[in-house]
């Protein structure tokens, strides 16, 4: 079988796989702590703030600003190659603001800038694998 | 009796962009220099630290050098932090009792062997499955430009830059460093212009805001000092420091901040030094602004004046800092920073040719890592 995406594929751990497992499903799972109530990110084996081991993952809303980004315009000998140039943007995310989340930027990269409004979206890159993707929100375009 | 330990002695292979030896051999003949400058028999050694993930491994130099035996040895893995990192461990062994005389070997062929962008990018992920595969790599962030463009760009918001002159003149000036040092495969120098124009790699930065992959090695010795020459250089301060949330730079609650701060202030503390006590700074250079970062956590200027300090001239040869003084890894060689505390070394006693630094006799060596990793050492000269 053959997916077509020939660009590096995320190789999910116990720990992260139901994040992977929630971005199939079209939601952005964030860690999060049922004995002190504390979300982290990226997936953890502990809660980093009280240890404790009683992690679940909940949904949250894929929207958010960019909190910092890069627009790559030379090739790195990936198969990203293709696309150049790109954005990358880190995105803080509106719900929860201590939570950065990163994806492609789709859209104009030159129209990417940190404070810019996005909302992400899912892409579904193969057959067991979606990536979280961004673009600018409709308030931003306006 | 306390010892106190001592770097007693360097050595460098020639600089170039093929060098047609192996790694080992590399190694083999910075380590070689290195004893030769201390007056050391490589059977002499007890310890040996090999302070990057690439290179040689002890092991191999064990096993070259004919050395039979070690009290002490290990492996550092914190990127670019690790040379100067080793010398915080090669100074504990030593003030310890644990060993006499401790080699830190590289030597790397980072052009011709192993050039970012030749090789399957899987290579920067390290074992997989890594976290920066799983949430950067896939997502295009690949190469180390991209890493630092991250911090980058929100300095540059944070500080509302609305240009990259500043990482220019960082460019400019030590471009005109490597000149005057003269060890760095076809260093020329370039101007402002020149940088402005140079093609965008990975924005914000350009061509020139990136460092020199290069073939070579460097290796220095660390011994008590009442085992060493008159030509050795005392360690006044040595300490790392480090971020939280190593592993994953993009999710840290304090952004922009990495381990060179920390390390900085523990440094300055053990040494009973300021920054202002300081002649000449060898800084953690694998982009332009790394340089500007490090000038303000390092309480060379404060926090936002980075950019007005190069600008200003301070960090020429003959400025009231020089940075960089053999043209650090933008524009010498990227040797993961061995090359900062070699050339440091040499200021110290006066061997740096043509870009001496007048009466140079304290120097401070920093560097880091890719996840922000970093180590400094406060030198002071044999003459001080």
């Amino acid at each position: 079988m053959t997916t077509g995406y020939l660009k590096p594929l995320p190789k999910p751990t116990d720990t992260d796989k139901p994040y992977w497992d929630g971005l199939k499903n079209h939601q952005l799972l964030i860690q999060f702590c049922a004995t002190c109530s504390t979300y982290q990110w990226y997936p953890r084996a502990i809660c980093s703030t009280c240890t404790a081991s009683t992690l679940e993952f909940r949904p949250v809303s894929p929207s958010g600003e960019v909190f910092t980004f890069t627009t790559q315009h030379h090739a790195t000998g990936s198969k990203f190659d293709a696309e150049l140039p790109f954005a990358t943007v880190v995105v803080e995310l509106r719900e929860l603001p201590s939570i950065r989340v990163v994806g492609l930027f789709v859209g104009d990269p030159a129209a990417v800038r940190i404070g810019l409004a996005v909302e992400g979206e899912y892409r579904d890159v193969s057959e067991d694998v979606s990536l979280l993707v961004f673009r600018a929100s409709k308030e931003s375009a306006e | 009796m306390s010892a106190h330990a001592v770097i007693a002695g360097i050595g460098e292979t020639p600089f170039s962009k093929e060098s047609g030896h192996s790694d080992l051999a590399l190694n083999l003949s910075a380590s070689l220099a290195a004893l030769a400058d201390a007056e050391i028999e490589p059977r002499e050694l007890d310890g040996i630290i090999v302070p990057t993930a690439v290179t040689a491994t002890v092991e191999d130099l064990m096993s070259n050098l004919g050395i039979e035996d070690l009290s002490f040895s290990s492996n550092l893995r914190v990127g670019g932090a690790g040379p100067v990192s080793a010398l915080l461990h090669a100074k504990l062994a030593v003030e310890s009792g644990v060993a006499k005389r401790v080699l830190v070997s590289y030597g790397f062929n980072g052009r011709s062997g192993a050039r970012l962008g030749r090789r399957p990018p899987t290579i920067m992920f390290g074992e997989a499955p890594s976290l920066r595969r799983n949430f950067e790599g896939v997502h295009g962030v690949i190469v180390p430009s991209q890493f630092y463009a991250l911090w980058a760009q929100r300095y540059m918001d944070e500080h509302r830059w609305t240009d990259t002159l500043p990482m220019a003149h960082v460019a400019a000036t030590q471009s005109a460093h490597a000149v005057l040092n003269g060890l760095g495969p076809g260093s020329r120098e370039i101007t402002v212009a020149d940088h402005q124009q140079s093609k965008m790699i990975s924005d914000p930065f350009r061509l020139y805001d990136c460092s020199r992959e290069t073939d070579g090695g460097a290796a220095y010795v660390v011994t008590a000092a009442d085992n060493s020459g008159e030509r050795s250089v005392r360690i006044r301060g040595v300490a790392e420091g480090h971020p939280g949330q190593p592993d994953q730079p993009t999710t840290r609650s304090n952004f922009l901040r990495s381990g060179m701060g920390s390390a900085g202030q523990r440094a300055f503390a053990m040494a009973g030094w300021k920054p202002g006590d300081i002649d000449v700074a060898e800084l953690y250079d694998a982009f332009t602004f790394n340089v500007i970062w490090q000038l303000e956590d390092l309480g060379f200027c404060a926090p936002g004046e980075g950019g007005h300090f190069v600008r200003d001239g301070n960090i020429g040869v003959g400025g009231t800092l020089p940075v960089n003084t053999h043209g650090g890894l933008l524009a010498q060689a990227h040797l993961w920073g061995i090359n900062h505390l070699t050339e440091a070394v040499k200021q110290l006693r006066g061997d740096a040719g043509a870009a001496q630094v007048n009466k140079a006799t304290r120097a401070l060596v920093s560097g880091s890592g890719d996840l922000g990793d970093a180590a400094v050492a406060l030198l002071e000269g044999p003459h001080a």
